[in-house]
């Protein structure tokens, strides 16, 4: 069905012990005899194949007749090169389209031809993926958006927008992975555009001074004013109307407008005086979509994008507000950066906080606020959530204030480098004199190239380079352009140079070992934690040649992962293993599941990358994705969940105990994950299944085949989800790569499509309006099996005690995708024995994150450089 | 089956071919460009149809075998234009990915030593050939959606080194590319130009420092960084040479900034329109989104989930609207295009190829895509027929090849091609 599964973790090979039974199945590989060295073949089984072919295939495909000029007993089952794989993907084709046999010979059992397909389908990805491998070289990789991104806040402390960068690759790995990327004219004239805009906006703050803090308050009903002069109007109007006036008077076209005009009071001033009579509008505003007030929004002033900004609400709730809609969102500029819960009352309020440093391009931005609500329209959710008709609202808001700049300690790199270079009290542009610019130009190339070598992580630019960005620079201070304005282009040109936009490696001699230099070692380190250029304890040790010691090794890589910038490894690799990607992409209908809204899809995701925050930040095991004692969840996400959530006042994720009863913990009772696997109509078991197969039992499921003939209802009738699944098993075709993982799916039944808890379905009511009460009501079945041994379960404690009893392939799954996040490169046949020895120190380790991370550093593979 | 394993083995022995000679002799370039000129429009519209109501179940004249329920808005074009049965983009393999390699040919997943591979789309090379004497060789038009069915890809198009070109996205943005007149002063766009050139140098030069120390296989990458930027610099000689033409008068307003999916849709259609009718362009490309529209429609249903309109009745019907209303509005571009004059006083209709399709047929199937020729640029092509073609999976390449023959540009073979296909011609 719908299985769009990126080729994330490359190999899932059966060489794990626990496969065996599985393995007897439909084996890929057979078990424990790896092809010799250097050969990337995959080698079909006799035992499933030979049998079969021989009795309906061989009469015509055989020694006597080769009809179609194919003859099957002949050919090979060590599928080594393209030719061979293309022939059995012919085979495959036919049968999966029932093509073959033909009619008038003996028909396989569905058993029989579900166990070949099955055998079929995977041996063939797997020599795919085998086909396609380089060999284990890294190839030159590019910075990607978000390496792109914090390396501008490493040297400028700025913040870049995702926007302004070029789209990152298309391909099915990591984001890190060089060969899959590419680079076309677009890349660079996005990048020369981006470089342009940085240099810009840094060089204007550059020397600024630091600006005193203040505090800005606003008081949202001062609008008020504008409600009362259109009352004021409408009344002078009016007045005049009951005095005579004819509609020519009054400046309408026709005595129509003027009965209209008329007519409308009650709506118009009448809405506003009624509004303006309810309490406490004197002091504060109602927020409502649609109403006199939506948002509640802090003029636009000048932000300084090297500080942060503190943003505050006072509000508190309309009576009866219904606890759905007791959340208010806050954005910059379209942004979301909070989501509230709102407590108290206009007579007692509370005071909301958020701390956000501006984008870059974020020069003039207001802070804003509006309540947290999806698509539906107000007047329905109104209705349907219970509520005054014509106040409709919720939440009242009293005051909204600003207070910032505040700076970091540490200027930014680049603010140094120029202080020390042109000072750091400068002249206006108008009073300096020629001496002035004479010194100016005489700094200028000592400044470009003290920063270059930065901005290339400590390569030294090559001298045609540094004198070619000073012809720039001299065609713009001819043309009577400022220190500034000059150095603008150059500044753009080094950041969308090869040397900075790749991580170049030197290629290491051709001796046994290929170990890359220490240096490089430690920016691989560092972009692989990190995302961003190694910081100066690192450069420290590894120019000390200290970092090939363990323990060295060790105190910097536990260093690193508790400091912040360690959420970019949550945010890089964890929500790429982890599919995220799924997520973003599935459309709910918000006016049907009313409790889903953008503020849901943001916190659903936001908490995955917490979590795994969180285990890095702990060490905590990786059993801890299985089954957890706790979620890290917003206010919003807290009341999704149904969780008591001491009150916080802020939008910050917390940890949260769960009660022993609560079905939640690890990523399988995240909303995020149990959303992404549906349809955006329902829960899909096929999708979850798939899901699980892939991420906790690191076996990947074939891509959808093309060409395989699409299922159809035989009746219009509703049926249960369990029902529309079992359609899968009555064809071969299907079953022999669903029945792996269809009922693994089931076990996560119990969360609806939004990830909430039910001990109930209810079907045919697909595409009906909320609350419509249409559909029938079927309890859940929470039964299924797993791939190997079949062995069963009957509820999700069986189900998450089943994936905890097979944590070894979790391990193996999270261990592969680090190590192709970290080197940039997939993970090969060839290294296979380098991750089973990483994954057995994990294990001695209990599996916890930071044992694995640095067991898979220290390890010889992750120093290794390409082939010369 | 016999059929299948030799097209497929064809790709194989065209790939290693096309890997032998280099690239500039296997096109011949430069040839007369006949008057009128010929141009080509190719829209790719992703996800497939409803198989049971949209694909013509018999051969023979649409006058005589009449139009599918899918295919029936087209009606009153039913003589000027066809359908093509029986052809398969072989070397396709992506079950959501209708565009990925549509114009292209590529064996896209099965090429040693790559996780993905492309090559050089169809209208890249017609742009070569009769695409040097307008502002713009070739335009790719396209849309932000990515789950539209189209698989890979920023548009129908691919460099000669099988990278995806964005498309343009936005009308406003074409429109400013076509008509819209800068204000830049000759002094000015000298100095932006000389610019240019400098920085273009001068990262070069990085670059050819740099690779000094490199492996090989990194030397190979950074070579992709040295193609581009000497794109560019052709560009900015392409941009020199067309500096003092004047842009043509735009034939319709500006678009406003603010559009739903239809609109916009509508849009790109009458810039398709203009940028013919202005000779701004002879080829282009235009990957059509779906979710948009579908949007616009209030389906509230996605792109995908219609594709699988078997598991729903609802569904089921609402896949048979869509394809009524994408034929319909593909209808509204064939009447546009029927009266409308270029600036040489031709028809537009008369003188253009236009092709609608997708490598999906419907669901994941990719056998038997649906194919669409209108446009009366070939004179010798059947109009007004569902053509069937004798062998199941006739490769798409062949298709192309013949379209591009037929509408008088000479091509020796393109991808993956083994021939023309004869039965399109009468």
């Amino acid at each position: 069905m719908n299985l769009l599964m990126p080729y994330m973790t490359i190999l899932f090979l059966l060489l794990a012990t626990g496969w065996q039974a599985a393995v007897a199945q439909s084996p890929v590989a057979e078990p424990n005899s790896k092809p010799a060295s250097g050969s990337n073949a995959v080698q079909l089984n006799s035992e499933i194949l030979t049998g079969f072919i021989e009795k309906h295939c061989t009469r015509c495909h055989g020694p006597e007749e080769q009809n179609g000029e194919t003859r099957l007993d002949t050919l090979t089952l060590q599928i080594a090169n393209s030719d061979t794989a293309l022939h059995w993907q012919e085979v495959l084709d036919v049968l999966n389209l029932g093509k073959m046999p033909p009619e008038d010979e003996p028909t396989p059992s569905a058993e029989e031809l579900a166990r070949v397909l099955a055998h079929l389908t995977d041996a063939l990805t797997e020599s795919k993926k085998r086909l396609s491998e380089s060999g284990g070289d890294v190839a030159l990789r590019r910075i990607n958006r978000r390496e792109y991104r914090n390396t501008i806040d490493h040297l400028f402390g700025l913040r870049v927008p995702d926007e302004l960068l070029p789209p990152d690759d298309i391909a099915d790995g990591y984001d890190t992975v060089g060969q899959d990327q590419q680079f076309s004219t677009y890349h660079f004239e996005d990048y020369l555009a981006a470089g342009k805009t940085i240099a810009e906006v840094a060089l204007k703050w550059v020397d600024a001074p630091r600006q005193e803090s203040e505090l800005r308050i606003f008081e949202p009903e001062s609008r008020n004013d504008g409600l009362q002069r259109y009352i004021d109007d409408y009344d002078k109007k009016m007045a005049r109307i009951k005095a005579g006036a004819t509609f020519a008077e009054m400046g309408f076209d026709d005595q129509r407008q003027l009965d209209l005009f008329v007519k409308r009071y009650d709506v118009r001033p009448g809405l506003r005086k009624r509004y303006l009579d309810r309490p406490y509008t004197d002091r504060g505003v109602y927020l409502v979509e649609g109403g006199l007030y939506r948002f509640g929004a802090l003029p636009a002033t000048l932000l300084d994008p090297r500080a942060t900004y503190r943003y505050r609400a006072i509000a508190g709730l309309d009576e009866n507000a219904p606890p759905l809609r007791h959340f208010l969102s806050g954005h910059m500029d379209g942004r979301d950066i909070a989501y509230f819960r709102v407590e108290g009352t206009p007579e007692s309020p509370v005071t909301l906080e958020i701390r956000d440093q501006p984008l870059l391009t974020e020069s003039r931005v207001g802070f804003k606020i509006e309540e947290s609500k999806g698509a539906i329209d107000i007047d329905q959710y109104v209705k349907l959530l219970g509520g005054d008709k014509e106040k409709k609202s919720a939440i009242w808001v009293e005051r909204m204030e600003g207070e910032g700049p505040f700076y970091s300690d540490e200027p930014a790199i680049f603010e140094t480098i120029y202080q020390e270079y042109f000072g750091s009290s400068p002249k206006r542009e108008e009073d300096k004199t020629e001496v002035d610019r004479e010194e100016e130009d005489l700094a200028a190339p000592g400044f470009l190239a003290a920063f270059m070598q930065t901005a290339f992580r400590g390569v030294e630019p090559s001298p045609d380079f540094v004198d070619r960005l000073q012809v720039i620079y001299e065609l713009h201070r001819s043309h009577g352009r400022s220190l500034k304005e000059a150095l603008e282009t150059p500044l753009a040109m080094i950041l969308s140079s090869p040397s900075y936009l790749y991580l170049m490696e030197e290629a290491p001699n051709d001796d046994e070992e290929r170990n890359i230099r220490e240096e490089e070692f430690a920016h691989r380190l560092s972009f692989f934690l990190w995302s961003r250029p190694a910081d100066k304890p690192l450069l420290v040790a590894a120019r000390k040649g200290t970092l090939s010691d363990p323990h060295v090794l060790r105190e910097q890589v536990d260093r690193m992962l508790i400091q912040p910038h360690s959420w970019a490894l949550s945010e890089g690799f964890f929500t790429q293993w982890a599919d995220l990607e799924r997520f973003d992409n599935i459309a709910i209908d918000e006016t049907v599941h009313i409790g889903f809204n953008d503020g849901i899809r943001w916190s659903a995701r936001q908490e995955v990358q917490h979590f795994f925050d969180t285990m890095i930040k702990e060490n905590l095991s990786l059993t801890q994705l299985i089954d957890s004692d706790f979620v890290m969840a917003n206010d919003l996400l807290a009341f999704h969940y149904g969780l008591d959530v001491p009150n916080s006042y802020g939008s910050t994720f917390q940890k949260v105990s769960l009660p022993e009863s609560s079905p939640r913990g690890g990523l399988l009772g995240m909303t995020a994950f149990l959303t992404m696997g549906s349809n955006g109509e329902r829960s899909s078991p096929v999708i979850r299944g798939a899901l699980v197969m892939e991420k906790f039992l690191h076996r990947q499921p074939s891509p959808p085949p093309p060409n395989v003939p699409e299922l159809a209802l035989a009746s219009d009738e509703p049926l249960a989800v369990l029902e529309t699944i079992k359609l899968h098993r009555q064809k071969a075709q299907c079953a022999s790569c669903h029945k792996s993982f269809d009922p693994l799916g089931f076990g996560l039944e119990n969360f609806d499509l939004l990830g909430q808890w039910r001990d109930h379905e209810t079907i045919g009511d697909i595409g009906k309006k909320a609350g419509s009460g249409k559909g029938k009501r079927i309890p859940i079945r929470a039964e299924g099996e797993f791939p190997d041994q079949n062995q069963p379960f009957t509820n999700l404690e069986e189900f998450r005690s089943g994936l905890m009893k097979r944590k070894h392939f979790l391990t193996r799954s999270i261990a592969e995708g680090l190590l192709s996040y970290g080197l940039g490169r997939h993970i090969e046949f060839a290294d296979q024995q380098a991750i089973d020895e990483i994954c057995e120190a994990a294990i001695r380790n209990d599996e916890r994150i930071g044992d694995l991370i640095f067991a898979i550093v220290s390890h010889p593979v992750f120093r290794r450089g390409d082939q010369p | 089956m016999s059929i299948l394993l030799h097209n497929r083995r064809t790709i194989l022995k065209a790939g290693a071919t096309a890997l032998a000679l280099p690239f500039m002799e296997s096109l011949s370039f430069a040839e007369a460009v006949p008057a009128p000129p010929k141009r080509f429009l190719f829209i790719g519209c992703g996800y497939g149809f409803t198989k049971e109501t949209f694909f013509p179940s018999e051969a023979g004249r649409f006058a005589d075998i009449g139009l599918t329920p899918g295919l029936k808005p087209l009606e009153r074009h039913q003589d000027d234009i066809s359908m093509v049965s029986n052809l398969t983009n072989l070397g396709a393999t992506d079950a959501h990915g209708g565009s990925t390699s549509y114009l292209t040919g590529a064996n896209v997943a099965g090429t040693p030593g790559k996780k993905f591979h492309n090559s050089i789309s169809l209208d890249q090379v017609l742009g070569r050939k009769i695409g040097q004497d307008t502002r713009f060789p070739t335009l790719a038009l396209s849309d932000k959606a990515t789950k539209d069915g189209h698989g890979k890809g920023l548009s129908l198009s691919w460099s000669d080194k099988g990278h995806p070109i964005p498309g343009v996205t936005n009308p406003v943005d074409l429109y400013h590319q076509l008509f819209g007149q800068d204000k830049e002063s000759p002094a000015e766009r000298e100095f932006r130009l000389a610019e240019r050139r400098s920085i273009l140098d001068g990262v070069v030069s990085d670059l050819k420092s740099s690779k000094k120390r490199l492996s090989k296989t990194d030397q190979e990458k950074l070579e992709d960084y040295l193609q581009s930027i000497r794109q560019i610099e052709q560009a900015i000689s392409r941009e020199v040479e067309w500096s003092n033409t004047p842009k043509p008068g735009a034939p319709l307003k500006q678009p406003k900034d603010e559009m739903d999916g239809l609109a916009a849709l509508k849009t790109m259609q009458k810039l398709i329109v203009a940028a013919f009718q202005t000779d701004s362009s002879r080829v282009i490309t235009y990957r059509q989104p779906i979710n948009s529209i579908l949007e616009s429609w209030e389906f509230g249903l996605g792109a995908h989930s219609l594709s699988h309109y078997n598991l729903d009745p609802r569904r089921r019907e609402a896949s048979q609207q869509k394809d009524a209303l994408f034929m319909e509005l593909f209808a509204g571009l064939i009447d546009m295009f029927k009266v409308t004059k270029d600036i040489y006083g031709q028809s537009l209709f008369d003188t253009t190829l236009i092709s609608y399709g997708s490598n999906l047929r419907s669901g994941h199937g990719l056998k038997g895509c649906p194919a669409i020729f209108t446009g009366r640029a070939a004179e010798r092509l059947k109009y007004g027929e569902h053509l069937v073609l004798p062998e199941a999976d006739t490769p798409l390449a062949n298709y192309w090849l013949t379209l591009v023959r037929e509408s008088g540009v000479s091509l020796e073979q393109f991808s993956h091609s083994t021939g023309t296909v004869k039965e399109l011609v009468g």
